[in-house]
């Protein structure tokens, strides 16, 4: 194995569950994040950083793009399978309704939350979520350090009203 | 330090953030101002419920993948599933998901929901990879009864191949450079099948016929698989 190759093996193994999250609660959609968190190891190894110091916000950076590129062609597919919709099969029921249902009401909550948020300070409140310094967000977001503060609790705000008594 | 404190920078502060000046000033404020100390209060219990929210409804990345895996026997011996690692190939492909996995992509979650039962038709299923090299063969066992296939360039590095209205028999081989649909004549499956834009060839080979090339930057490719 090549040394490139023991950098990427290294940086998959430390940082391919927290990218997972991150994208997961971007794009509030499991499958696309586990997709997007392969492309983003396959951009790595394909078109590495020059400069490899700070791969933990490279990483970041290249998946907040493709979440955001993904979006888009995630509208494109939903034209073509709501042309097929009425040829899907009709699923089996969950096993226990009551308790998915509770859960996935919960889930949907924070997901509406994350999506009512402007791209920008999505990407800035789960980047914070993930540990980056404001240095480091301000640099992924392309703004200022000290606007990340304020961007962190106009998003803080936000969530909180959307999840409402539960978190506030 | 008259004026109150601004947002951004109680947040500074709660995360560390501020240089030594900044943190002298916030706390000098925060002693005698009510109405900060109140918002510094909210600004963290705010903080905390919102971590506490988003970890309450993520779910380990691993966990999820075996159910994801049900059913399409398709590409199982070639997929290379999270395969960046070491000195394997970029090459990976795994099921998103059937019906409810695309139908996800665009309204959200759907997990822990059953599959169909092993064995029952599969109308529709996807597969994202990443071909190496520049040129990519797909490959189309035999003619069918009905059907379509589009071949087209998309932008990036990831190929997606979709099948509409298979009857689970449908299986996708995925190889390093090309695409191998082992379909049966019985089948009306439709296949649209988005490459990168960056091959400079591509061919497809319909069943016994001979190959027909293009190049993908030129335009798109269809073709009607019926029997004719």
């Amino acid at each position: 194995m090549s040394h490139s190759d023991r950098w990427v093996s290294a940086l998959v193994t430390a940082h391919r569950e927290a990218l997972f999250r991150y994208l997961a609660r971007f794009t509030g959609d499991a499958d696309l994040a586990e997709d997007l968190v392969q492309e983003t190891f396959v951009r790595l190894s394909t078109h590495p950083p020059a400069e490899r110091s700070e791969p933990k916000r490279w990483l970041f950076t290249v998946a907040t793009n493709l979440a955001r590129d993904a979006h888009r062609v995630a509208h494109r597919r939903s034209e073509l399978i709501a042309a097929a919709h009425d040829r899907f099969p009709i699923p089996d029921p969950p096993p226990d309704p009551a308790a998915l249902a509770e859960r996935d009401e919960r889930r949907a909550r924070v997901r509406t939350a994350l999506a009512g948020l402007g791209e920008r300070d999505r990407t800035v409140l789960l980047m914070r979520e993930e540990g980056f310094s404001h240095r480091e967000i301000a640099e992924a977001v392309d703004t200022t350090t000290k606007s990340v503060g304020t961007m962190i609790a106009r998003a803080l705000d936000k969530m909180a009203r959307a999840l409402g008594p539960e978190v506030a | 330090m008259t004026a109150h404190v601004e947002d951004g920078a109680l947040v500074r502060y709660l995360d560390h953030e501020c240089d030594s000046i900044e943190r002298v000033e916030v706390e000098a404020h925060l002693d005698g101002c009510d109405s900060c100390g109140t918002r510094v209060a909210e600004l963290r219990r705010h903080s905390a419920s919102v971590s506490i929210a988003l970890r309450a409804v993520d779910r380990p990345m691993l966990a999820r993948r075996p159910a994801r895996r049900w059913g399409m026997r398709a590409a199982a011996a070639a997929l290379v599933v999270l395969g960046v690692a070491g000195s394997v190939r970029p090459v990976r492909a795994w099921i998103i998901g059937k019906t409810q996995a695309l139908w996800a992509t665009v309204m959200g979650s759907r997990d822990e929901q059953p599959g169909p039962a092993p064995g029952a038709p599969v109308r529709s299923a996807s597969v994202t990879f990443v071909p190496s090299g520049t040129e990519f063969t797909v490959e189309i066992v035999s003619r069918q009864q009905t059907g379509r296939l589009v071949v087209s360039a998309i932008p990036g590095d990831s190929a997606t191949t979709v099948v509409l209205d298979g009857s689970g028999t449908e299986n996708l081989i995925v190889l390093p450079t090309g695409l191998r649909i082992a379909n049966s004549e019985s089948s009306s499956a439709s296949y649209e099948i988005r490459l990168p834009d960056r091959l400079a060839r591509i061919q497809v080979r319909v069943g016994t016929a001979a190959p027909v090339t293009f190049d993908p930057r030129q335009g798109s490719m269809e073709i009607d698989l019926g029997r004719q």
